[in-house]
């Protein structure tokens, strides 16, 4: 695997390492908005934080079908 | 029936009117051809694309058995159903793609087609079909269950729920039956739509009656304050159910039906992005308001918060908004459903039907067969569900274990070599006994603590496919087979990264 192939494993392969968040199990404070516990609020951050990698990869490193696209 | 409930019935009745109208308009070109019928022409687009896969992958479960399972172990469940989810996306790049790449030269129109073809094996074919279509025949004959319990409720027990699993099964069949793919993947754009926006109108239009949401988490700390925390899941939980979903849903039969119909790389990159953002839009309401229920109706037990969303709005609204809202349960259940028709008919027709009892079937007489595949499995469908066999809910429980450990398998066929049809075989068989093993209880869940079957299975099919692909060596056509496939995928990811 060359350097951005790498890169691009580890990005994708991270999500799933931040998803199991047990530094932080039950820690509820702060509660954001008044009503989304932290645990929760982290676990959103977690999915936009995927949405915006996803963007990424797909942006500059998805490869080109040059049969088809 | 009484006025509240004809109005709410007028609403389903419209919701499924407009999704009838919308199948059978968008499929109306599709029967002239096999491929126009069971791939949509390979011409699903970014957004149709991303409607139809994330209205397959959101069945009822989302909101019943989630908002039930909010009511009873709190919000947490976010990060268990929604995340989880989402790590499945990546896979829209990581299978998806090298699925569409080989579905586009080769003219693949299913999983087990596919993986078969790359070592040119009917035994992987065939373990693969077996494989995946048990576990989802078992998942759609269940589906229609759910859409009867939710019609019986908002009719206020007015319309039994054998009836409104009747009403569901005959407009989806309809649709499904006259356009093929492409009817059931535009009825899932209104859909996947109808899912989003009906389940944000719930949380506002029941947090407004309990205050707002920062007024009803107070009320919901105050009287229930573990439900804000974690302390019902394990962190082995946890992870079990990251690979059970993560592992498992990317390779949904009916999944692969929609990476062959995209129209190009650009309909995966759409959906791979944004199905995140889905899953916040659907799983943050769905559980609040299951958590929130307990406000309104504390100690419900077992099943009966399941009905909780309807039992809400029913609580504070005229029945025809509860309907209005709940037709996002029916779009869910409908959506699923019509894609596992329409797949599974395609691997009975191609995977079975044509390659051992008639060879010589006409392109134009595959469109034929087929509908009599989806015809026989909407009667079966409707059988099964108006009387569930508890043989068939068990392998439904067991379904995404039951998918995950073909993930491996395919994995391999698509990105390793050294990998033979034999170590693709037996991995599946093994993974799968795995699983049979505890299903049966011959292997005591004790063993396990608290994680779940999903762990031993997936590792012994995995370790499985490596042993044995070291230990045979693939045939003369095998090989060229496996070479061939693997040296036109080289050409594009090699060039690329070159």
């Amino acid at each position: 695997m060359n350097g951005k192939v790498t890169f691009w494993f580890i990005m994708m392969f991270l999500p799933f390492l931040l998803y199991v968040d047990f530094w932080q199990w039950n820690t509820i404070y702060p509660i954001v908005f008044g009503w989304i516990p932290w645990h929760v609020f982290y676990q959103v951050l977690l999915n936009i934080a995927m949405v915006v990698m996803f963007a990424c990869f797909c942006k500059y490193h998805w490869p080109k079908n040059h049969f088809k696209d | 029936m009484s006025g509240p409930a004809m109005g709410a019935m007028f609403v389903i009745l419209l919701y499924l009117a407009l999704t009838l109208s919308i199948g059978i308009y968008s499929g109306r070109q599709s029967a002239k051809s096999s491929e126009g019928y069971f791939l949509a022409s390979r011409e699903l687009g970014p957004y149709v694309m991303f409607f139809t896969l994330f209205a397959t992958n959101i069945s009822a479960f989302a909101y019943m058995g989630a908002p039930g399972g909010a009511y009873h172990l709190g919000v947490g469940f976010f990060g268990y159903l929604a995340t989880t989810t989402s790590l499945a996306a990546v896979f829209f790049y990581v299978i998806g793609y090298r699925t569409w790449l080989l579905g586009s030269k080769y003219g693949y129109m299913t999983a087990p087609q596919l993986i078969g073809k790359i070592y040119n094996s009917k035994g992987v074919t065939m373990v693969m079909l077996l494989a995946l279509s048990v576990f989802t025949i078992a998942y759609m004959l269940c589906q229609p269950i759910g859409a009867g319990y939710v019609i019986n409720a908002v009719t206020g027990g007015a319309v039994p729920a054998y009836v409104g699993v009747l009403m569901v099964l005959v407009f989806i069949t309809i649709y499904v039956f006259w356009g093929g793919l492409k009817a059931t993947a535009y009825a899932d754009l209104l859909q996947g739509s109808i899912m989003m926006i009906c389940v944000m109108l719930a949380l506002i239009l029941v947090t407004l009656k309990l205050g707002g949401p920062s007024a009803a988490a107070q009320s919901l700390m105050t009287a229930n304050p573990e439900l804000f925390a974690r302390g019902n899941f394990s962190i082995e939980q946890w992870i079990s159910f990251g690979l059970v979903i993560g592992l498992g849903v990317p390779v949904f039969p009916q999944l692969f039906t929609k990476y062959l119909a995209a129209k190009s790389s650009d309909s995966l990159k759409t959906t791979m992005t944004l199905y995140p953002l889905a899953m916040i839009l659907i799983y943050i309401p769905v559980l609040f308001l299951g958590a929130f229920g307990n406000i309104v109706f504390p100690g419900l037990e077992g099943k009966a918060s399941d009905a909780i969303i309807p039992m809400l709005l029913e609580n504070y609204y005229a029945p025809w908004i509860g309907a209005l809202v709940l037709s996002a349960v029916i779009a869910a259940i409908m959506s699923t459903i019509a894609s596992q028709l329409i797949t599974t008919s395609t691997m009975l027709l191609k995977d079975l039907y044509i390659p051992y009892i008639n060879k010589n079937l006409s392109p134009q007489r595959e469109v034929f067969v087929g509908r009599v595949f989806i015809f026989s499995l909407a009667l079966l469908t409707c059988y099964i569900a108006l009387s569930p066999p508890a043989a068939i809910l068990t392998i439904v429980t067991w379904a995404f274990t039951g998918y995950a450990v073909c993930t491996p398998a395919i994995l391999a066929a698509l990105y390793w070599r050294r990998s033979t049809a034999a170590a693709i075989i037996c991995s599946v068989l093994a993974g799968e006994g795995v699983l049979v093993l505890f299903m049966l209880g011959i292997i005591p869940a004790s063993v396990l603590g608290n994680w779940q079957a999903c762990v031993p299975a997936i590792t012994i099919s995995t370790l499985v496919l490596i042993v044995v692909s070291y230990l045979t060596k693939s045939g003369e056509e095998e090989r060229r087979s496996i070479d061939e496939k693997h040296d036109f995928l080289d050409t594009i990811f090699k060039a690329e990264n070159a």
